[in-house]
């Protein structure tokens, strides 16, 4: 099967342009905006206290655990759940939204954005 | 050699092999090849993925740093789950979306084709060789630790098990290896995790405070510091960890080896699943090794690579017994499948890189992917890389730093790949030049300051021009300042840009993506 990157019946720029799949590709990043940022801060800060807070990070809170490895473990949970709310984001909302603007394609009724 | 050794070392081969030959049958065409039919499921996939993250890297790696200087061991293993994150978020569904069978088909999709296409190659040959190389010296260390075979004889027969599993079997094969060995590596994990917790009477913080009391740091073992007095030495591990994983090219094709976005997407969170618990089971292991391997074990455990082996003859009953015999020989070969495995990926994209990128689209651009020939070249670039590496690995010998080349390969991928991947599925002004200059700007500035780098530099720490063992705190900045001053400088091309609407259409709503081949 040849690679052919341009099937010449769909216009990409109208679609790119169509008021759903700009909303789709909106909603899409502002997710993951919220939720990558959450995490780079989360990890980020765990990072820069394990390089430069010893002293915090072997604080003994019970005995056999430590600050560190607290939010260490933290870094997993979060990393859990944010998955976990994107993979069910995309089947409840993107997919819906993608299909709606794949639909419009095939149907030839992609509408402009007003 | 010990002979429940060498039964579980056959084993493994067997199996393996076995799988190679019923994946030879089905693998014909190209698209099967290296995409295995664009057959395989979101949970397979995940668990492939799982098994590519899961390398005697981590696995032995990561337990032996743990074994030796505490919590610093473990850092890493929480930045490669982070960088899981930017997988599914910003790669995954894009990759299955854009790509055809290389990330150069990502990058080269909107800009024009050669020039991106041979850089982006280049790339992925530079990471694959070196974590490649890597792989191979752990693997002939580990063999020869482990049945006193000699290096040489050791690397040259996972290279040829290697070579087998992808030039027969293509990605069928070197899926199911690794579904096969993720799930034998689950197993095994979790029956030590419970064995050690089983000592412990499941309180997890005993098995710490016990690991602190045997170690001569005391308390601070469970806090960062142990084995990394320059912080931003430590700091620029776990980026090169985080961002570095994400853009490596054996885990990223193998998106394209699902039926959809839709499975891609799934197959990242089966994988988070299961090496996020992974690798909270190797800070089980690491610590549970110090807490119950006898003191003055350091030695035997050969910088730290063999504490899970021995943690398991250990728990198995002790060497002599016949429980000690039977866990450590099973984590053992365990331990080689797990390499087998991830040196057989990584030559598949390396192979894709060669046949696909090279071969197919800038030397001969017009010759047509005729189905026979496409695999037959990209079977014999396979052999070409795989013979390659294996008289790397026999000519730089058993001295090589495994960590050095793990660190050169992601600093490589994060600062070469990375900025560019970003920015061409997010910057419509992103041009042919900048993704050039970015990504040859990226692997010269991570190669150059590696070597100007303490592990490279004659004279070590003291003499080195630049202080830092991975480059990335700079040489990722760097790729992404290339990326953009290679666009600024240019005039702006109406092509780019219009294809950057084809682009942003295919890779978020799926329309015009690779179409799943049916058997």
């Amino acid at each position: 099967m040849p690679f052919s990157p341009t099937p010449p019946v769909v216009d990409y720029r109208a679609v790119a342009h169509s008021a759903g799949f700009q909303n789709l590709v909106a909603r899409r990043r502002g997710f993951v905006a919220l939720a990558l940022g959450l995490a780079v801060a989360w990890f980020g800060g765990f990072l820069l206290l394990t390089s430069y807070a010893h002293g915090f990070m072997q604080t003994v809170i019970a005995p056999g655990l430590t600050v560190a490895y607290v939010l260490g473990l933290s870094q997993f949970v979060l990393v859990w759940c944010l998955a976990a709310a994107y993979l069910r984001t995309s089947r409840r909302v993107f997919d819906p939204m993608q299909v709606a603007v794949a639909a419009a394609v095939s149907t030839g009724t992609t509408e402009a954005r007003a | 050699m010990n002979g429940t050794r060498l039964f579980f070392f056959a084993a493994i081969l067997i199996v393996t092999l076995a799988i190679t030959i019923w994946a030879s049958r089905r693998t014909t065409t190209t698209s099967e090849f290296f995409a295995a039919g664009r057959s395989v499921t979101g949970r397979q996939n995940g668990l492939a993925i799982a098994g590519d993250l899961m390398s005697a890297a981590t696995f032995l790696g990561f337990t032996g740093l743990i074994y030796l200087s505490g919590f610093d061991g473990w850092v890493l293993a929480t930045a490669a789950i982070f960088s899981f994150l930017l997988i599914l978020m910003l790669f995954a569904e894009r990759m299955r979306n854009a790509g055809q069978y290389t990330i150069a088909d990502v990058l080269s999709f909107r800009l024009s084709r050669r020039p991106v296409r041979a850089a982006a190659a280049t790339t992925t040959l530079v990471v694959v060789i070196f974590y490649l190389v890597a792989q191979l010296v752990g693997a002939g260390l580990l063999v020869r630790a482990l049945t006193g075979m000699s290096f040489v004889p050791a690397v040259i027969l996972t290279g040829v098990a290697m070579l087998g599993y992808v030039v027969f079997g293509g990605m069928l094969a070197t899926t199911w290896v690794q579904i096969v060995k993720a799930v034998m590596l689950l197993m095994v994990g979790a029956a030590m995790t419970v064995a050690i917790l089983w000592q412990f009477h499941f309180n997890v913080l005993d098995l710490f405070d016990s690991a602190a009391a045997n170690h001569p740091l005391g308390d601070k073992y469970l806090g960062p510091g142990g084995s990394n007095p320059n912080p931003l030495n430590t700091l620029s591990a776990g980026v090169a960890y985080a961002i570095g994983t994400a853009a490596l090219p054996h885990i990223l094709i193998r998106f394209f080896t699902v039926p959809d976005a839709q499975a891609a997407r799934r197959s990242v969170g089966w994988a988070v699943g299961l090496i996020g618990a992974f690798f909270v089971m190797t800070s089980i292991i690491g610590y549970g090794a110090r807490a119950l391997l006898p003191a003055g074990s350091e030695e035997a455990t050969a910088g730290g690579n063999l504490a899970a082996p021995l943690l398991a003859q250990h728990l198995g009953g002790g060497e002599g017994t016949f429980g000690g015999d039977v866990f450590i020989a099973l984590v053992s070969a365990v331990a080689f499948a797990t390499i087998l495995a991830v040196v057989a990926g990584l030559l598949l994209s390396a192979s894709g890189a060669i046949s696909h990128d090279l071969w197919f689209n800038v030397f001969r651009p017009n010759a047509g992917a005729a189905e026979r020939e496409g695999t037959a070249v990209a079977r014999i670039s396979a052999l070409a890389v795989g013979v390659v590496a294996i008289l790397l690995t026999i000519l730089l010998g058993d001295s090589l730093n495994v960590a050095l080349l793990v660190g050169l390969a992601l600093s490589v991928a994060a600062s070469a790949n990375f900025p560019a991947l970003v920015l061409c599925m997010g910057w419509r002004r992103f041009n042919t030049p900048g993704a050039l200059v970015g990504i040859l700007g990226g692997l010269a500035a991570a190669v150059v300051l590696i070597m100007l780098g303490p592990q490279v530099w004659p004279g070590g720490e003291s003499a080195a021009p630049f202080p830092l063992t991975f480059p990335v705190l700079v040489s990722i900045p760097f790729g992404f300042f290339c990326c953009w001053l290679g666009t600024v400088l240019t005039p702006r091309r109406v092509e780019d840009e219009s294809t950057y609407y084809e682009l942003l259409v295919r890779s978020q709503a799926g329309i015009g993506a690779e179409e799943p081949t049916s058997h």
